[in-house]
């Protein structure tokens, strides 16, 4: 460092010689992992929603498809082909956020009883 | 870059190794802070504030900087903000005084070590406007190069040597009158 800077140096140190308080970092990644919950929780929703929307539309779908080849919706055939596809939908979607609601927990009730 | 890999494991998933970033980097961001707010609890806060928008934005760094400087600018903006907010008491300085101040002189003043002087020089760095806080802390506190410092501020690095130089001259006056 240039002599010349040091009397800027010198003064700037002065200012403030506090340093942080040493639960700093532990108050940060609270915030931290109280945002990434959330942030979590929210893509879980986002999924859930862009699913239960996409059921949707091949329910629909279905029905149209179902209604060009036999002229009706409401056939015993076409309400067994709506309900299985429902189904598998349902199943995907309460698996996923089965997984996504007790990964963690699980993880760590495994990782308590075995830890390494 | 050890750092980037580390900034990849937190996007995928490991929000514990965040922790790891704010250890490197929470005593430097803290300083630059402090000296722009000049107050220790409100900048302790704005600190706690930079990482978290430092974490929430994480998906956006997409290192074409040091991670430091992307973290710097947040923090520097963060201040900014801050002290926007509340109204700043500055000494208003006439630019044909400022531009009168020879280059000797200066350069000889800043060769003092006399303590009398470092303490008046605090004063004079206590009311300087903020943006000028915030330049000469990240210059001669941070020990950051021009070019650092104007990635950071977003500013052109001769107009960085301009404004320290402008704000070397500026301190000079504020000390000798």
């Amino acid at each position: 460092m240039e002599k010349k800077k040091m009397i800027y140096q010198k003064a700037l140190r002065q200012m403030s010689e506090k340093s942080l308080s040493a639960d700093f970092q532990a108050q940060v990644m609270e915030r931290v992992r109280e945002k990434a919950r959330r942030r979590e929780l929210i893509e879980t929703w986002c999924i859930c929603i862009t699913g239960c929307l996409l059921l949707i539309g091949v329910g629909a779908l279905t029905l149209w498809a179902c209604h060009q080849v036999t002229g009706e919706i409401f056939t015993e055939q076409n309400i067994y082909t709506i309900k299985l596809i429902c189904t598998f939908g349902i199943t995907l979607l309460i698996l996923y956020i089965f997984d996504e609601l007790f990964r963690a927990p699980i993880l760590a009730f495994l990782k308590k009883i075995d830890p390494n | 870059m050890i750092e980037n890999s580390l900034i990849r494991q937190i996007i995928d998933g490991a929000t514990h190794r965040y922790a790891e970033l704010v250890q490197l980097h929470q005593s430097e961001v803290f300083a630059l802070i402090v000296r722009i707010v000049g107050n220790e609890a409100e900048a302790e806060e704005l600190t706690q504030d930079v990482f978290l928008k430092a974490y929430t934005n994480l998906r956006q760094f997409k290192a074409k900087s040091s991670f430091s400087t992307w973290l710097y600018r947040i923090a520097y903006n963060e201040a900014m903000s801050h002290t926007r907010r509340r109204k700043e008491v500055t000494i208003p300085l006439d630019e044909r005084r400022i531009a009168q101040v020879g280059e000797q002189e200066l350069e000889d003043w800043e060769l003092s070590e006399q303590e009398e002087e470092v303490e008046r020089l605090i004063g004079a760095i206590e009311v300087l406007p903020s943006q000028e806080r915030a330049l000469i802390t990240m210059f001669y506190y941070n020990g950051f190069t021009t070019e650092k410092c104007a990635e950071i501020t977003e500013q052109s690095v001769a107009n960085i040597k301009t404004k320290l130089h402008r704000i070397r001259k500026k301190l000079y006056l504020m000390v000798k009158s």
